[in-house]
């Protein structure tokens, strides 16, 4: 509640300090522009209106947007130099502080049988004292994110017990309640990453805000909280999921190695939005869940391109039995081109039979160069032989893709 | 008396007219850049760009670099190239017909072997030569075509008819590109905005002139030594910091930069890839696509731009060879602009067709007309002894105080987001340039337009000029 207070009082000061600094110059146009005026009974002369008496209104315009813009050169003179200098000094705190707290926290996270409480509070008091500006608690907070990512050992209670020992928590709290995206964004990593769940309602508000890059960071945030993995508040998701939100689940997903509780069904054949459907299948592919290649099968029929794509992309990873080659051999001619290329890419795992080869026959003779040069690849790999039959047929494109094959495999 | 009074009255009311909308445009592109940077810094400060490499669904990408003449260069800035980081990439430099010996030292170098690769020519190009690859595993993602000259444009092309991946990222061969470049470029294409499908992404091109470079990277930004070249550091400045950003806000966003910007490849093809017959092909191509999308496609799109500095670039030093840069310029949009025509003022292509292109045509193109225009009719009026010295001074100061002010956002800018030049030297030095700027280097650019426009209209001239360039690598050994 406080960190919410906080955000909110900072983020009235932001927008009162821009409408006055408009008011003032609005006021300063009109007041140009008056011999004189009255101000809570003061009268305020115009020291200027002398020289702009006599002009005309269009002059007297450019006369103070003459002023304001030398005002504002003056300022920005010295706001350049300010940061120009101010930068260069951030900069190499940040660094300090980067490699400081990066030393400090490895030791703290792996001395752990070497620790006794006194030796506990010291690191506490370290974090405590060097984390009181919001830099610093914000490098923190990245070095904590980067130290679970990267690391496959889970932290999550030391880090937690960090977090309970020092301002740590109160800091994130306040970045989550924020107004400022960039500090929701860090806060909701380090929340999902460290696995505090008392701010679910929160994330879940967020999931549809209508900023992308906050909703996009919450579902993630959301899905790594999760036990289960269970992915069912995606369904009731009314905002379109980026190709960016779709690999950022993935790789959530992938990496909370949790019990796997999905409801593969729902996902792929929701009706909310075909992203949670290419989500699904996605996952299908990443879990390797060869079991649900019927609700694949029925994906491919989808209207929506990417859905199609990224089915036919797992259904040629996962189907391999002589069913499934009869299957992509019959709906081959009806795709296209990327999926062609998916479904030819697949065929490198079956055994070149009759069957393979009279199909791999007719693409080298009636499809595109780029189909021809793949399946031509399969021919390479599998039965050279018949690679130079093609280059002998007289057929300039067949020879010009079989010499590129030949070429590309052999140097 | 009174037809020349009625005549002046008009050309008063024009010109006040003209200098008020285009005093309202900066004010509009000052205030739209400071919102997009803001969204964007805020949006990013905290992303893992190198996460994008363990992504599962990324699109594949060429990177397609016209070489011509580069025997100084080539060698570090293919080295360069070979350096970005992306998980699916190949790099395409097109050999446009050469007449140095380009070809011979990179197939040395890189160990090349001709090869045959089936292209299909879906877009028509001049005759390739010779594709080669390298026998070197640490080149194979390295594709060298050698074809003969046709130009920037038709190098493209070649180019992407080579090329089997989604995007390409078009540049020029002796750029120097920062590692995780194309990582950032990539992101937009992932985020899908507001769920629109993005066709091209841009970044911000540096000066490179008088930069530290080492194995084709850029190890210290120096300040320009050489007049030219610091008045473009400034220009660049506010070309891209403030004025694309601008666009890119409202999605109005016409030019994406020949020397660098990734590009859906099937959008292109299926435009037919870069116009040959003009100088100006980056903003064609952007200007086509976009018809493209409104026209046949029909569905959301956006050109998106991002403000990190990721291309840098060596720009003309000397008044030669950028006179003959901005010639072109002027004449590729001239050319543009000729050839879509139908989009000006077309309520059918949104603000592309209501704001964008008519500014372009207006502010960039007509723009120093206009300007020339003025200053005769200056000369005619302080001729005939009708100008009023107050007016004639406050206009003065208006245009310099005005001028002065944007240019130091640019610098603001650069200072508290990038802070690429350090040090207070170069901040002395870049704010005197920018006083400067308005006597010296903009009276100079104009000249150079209206020779575009007399070159386009009089000499109907077509061809590029010659570019000459120091080698990075060379320099810098």
């Amino acid at each position: 509640m406080k960190a919410y207070l906080i955000g909110n009082i900072r983020y009235f000061i932001n927008r009162l300090a821009f409408t006055l600094v408009l008011a003032l110059i609005l006021f300063s146009a009109y007041f140009f522009y008056m011999p004189s005026i009255s101000v809570f009974g003061y009268e305020l002369i115009n020291p200027f209106y002398s020289y702009f008496e006599y002009l005309s209104w269009w002059l007297h315009l450019m006369s103070f947007i003459t002023v304001i813009s030398s005002v504002i050169v003056i300022i920005f003179l010295f706001a350049s130099f300010y940061f120009n200098i101010r930068k260069q000094r951030v900069e190499k705190k940040e660094r300090q502080y980067e490699a400081r707290f990066t030393k400090k926290m490895i030791a703290y996270l792996y001395s752990d049988f070497l620790l006794n409480d006194t030796k506990q509070e010291e690191y506490f008091n370290f974090f405590d004292r060097l984390t009181n500006s919001r830099m610093a608690s914000e490098i923190l907070f990245k070095i904590i994110v980067r130290i679970q990512k990267l690391i496959d050992e889970d932290f999550r209670k030391k880090f937690n017990e960090l977090l309970d020992n020092t301002r740590l928590r109160d800091r994130m709290e306040y970045l989550l309640y924020s107004n400022n995206v960039s500090e929701k964004i860090i806060a909701l990593k380090v929340i999902s990453y460290l696995g505090v769940k008392e701010y679910n309602d929160k994330i879940s508000r967020y999931i549809n805000s209508k900023n992308y890059a906050l909703r996009n960071e919450a579902i993630i945030a959301y899905v790594r909280l999760s036990d289960t993995n269970n992915l069912d508040f995606l369904l009731s998701q009314k905002y379109h999921i980026s190709k960016l939100g779709l690999n950022e689940i993935l790789n959530a997903v992938g990496s909370n190695l949790k019990e796997d509780r999905l409801d593969y069904e729902k996902m792929i054949q929701s009706s909310a939005t075909a992203r949670v459907n290419v989500a699904g299948v996605m996952l299908v592919k990443d879990r390797n869940r060869s079991d649900y290649k019927e609700l694949i099968k029925n994906a491919l029929k989808d209207d929506d391109r990417l859905l199609r794509e990224v089915a036919w992309d797992v259904y040629a990873t996962i189907g391999k039995t002589d069913s499934d080659l009869d299957f992509m051999i019959a709906k081959f001619g009806d795709e296209s081109h990327e999926n062609k290329i998916n479904i030819l890419k697949s065929l490198r795992d079956f055994d070149q039979d009759e069957k393979l080869l009279a199909f791999l026959d007719k693409i080298i003779i009636n499809e595109s160069l780029l189909l021809k040069i793949y399946a031509l690849r399969l021919l390479f790999e599998k039965n050279m032989s018949r690679l130079f039959v093609y280059q002998r047929m007289g057929d300039e494109r067949i020879s010009l893709a079989c010499r590129e094959v030949a070429d590309f495999n052999i140097i | 008396m009174i037809l020349l009074y009625t005549i002046s009255e008009y050309f008063n009311s024009f010109f006040l007219i003209y200098a008020l909308v285009l005093f309202v445009s900066y004010v509009s592109i000052a205030i739209l850049s400071t919102f997009e940077l803001r969204f964007y810094l805020k949006k990013n400060k905290h992303f893992d760009y190198r996460g994008i490499l363990s992504y599962k669904k990324l699109p594949t990408i060429s990177i397609i670099a016209p070489a011509f003449n580069e025997e100084e260069s080539i060698i570090e800035n293919i080295r360069s190239l070979l350096s970005i980081y992306y998980p699916t990439i190949d790099v395409i430099i097109v050999n446009d017909g050469s007449t140095d010996s380009s070809l011979k030292k990179v197939i040395e170098h890189y160990k090349l072997i001709k090869v045959n690769m089936a292209v299909d020519q879906v877009i028509k190009t001049a005759k390739i030569k010779g594709i080669y690859r390298s026998s070197s595993s640490a080149y194979a993602n390295l594709i060298f075509i050698d074809k003969e000259n046709g130009g920037k444009a038709d190098a493209l092309n070649a180019g992407i008819n080579v090329s089997r991946n989604d995007l390409f990222l078009a540049v020029d061969v002796d750029s120097i590109i920062e590692p995780d470049a194309i990582l950032r470029l990539v992101k937009p294409f992932l985020e899908e905005e507001k769920g629109r499908r993005v066709i091209s992404s841009g970044g911000v091109i540096r000066v490179a002139n008088n930069c530290d470079i080492k194995n084709g990277k850029i190890t210290k930004v120096n300040f320009p030594r050489k007049l030219l070249a610091k008045f473009q550091v400034l220009e660049y400045f506010r070309a891209f910091t403030l004025g694309r950003m601008a666009w890119s806000r409202i999605d109005g966003l016409l030019i994406i930069s020949g020397a660098f910007g990734l590009f859906d490849r099937g959008i292109v093809v299926a435009v037919g890839g870069y116009d040959t017959s003009t100088v100006g092909e980056d903003l064609e191509i952007v200007v086509r696509m976009r018809r493209y999308m409104r026209d046949v496609e029909k569905t959301k799109y956006k050109v998106a731009f991002i403000p990190d500095p990721l291309c840098w670039t060596e720009v003309p030093d000397t008044l030669k060879i950028l006179g003959r840069q901005r010639n072109r310029w002027t004449r590729g949009a001239i050319e543009t602009i000729n050839k879509h025509k139908g989009m000006i003022f077309n309520p059918r292509y949104g603000r592309i067709g209501l704001l964008s292109f008519p500014y372009w045509v207006i502010f960039e193109w007509l723009a120093p007309i206009i300007e020339i225009i003025g200053l005769i009719y200056f000369l005619i009026i302080l001729i005939i002894g009708q100008l009023n010295l107050q007016t004639f001074l406050i206009l003065s100061l208006f245009i310099m105080s005005f001028a002065l002010a944007f240019s130091l956002l640019g610098i603001l800018f650069e200072a508290i987001i990038f802070n690429k030049y350090k040090g207070l030297k170069y901040l002395f030095q870049v704010i005197f340039i920018a006083v400067i700027e308005v006597i010296i280097f903009h009276p100079v650019n104009v000249f150079f337009a209206l020779q575009g426009n007399y070159s386009y209209f009089i000499k109907n001239k077509k061809s590029w000029g010659v570019m000459t360039r120091t080698a990075f690598g060379s320099k810098n050994k």
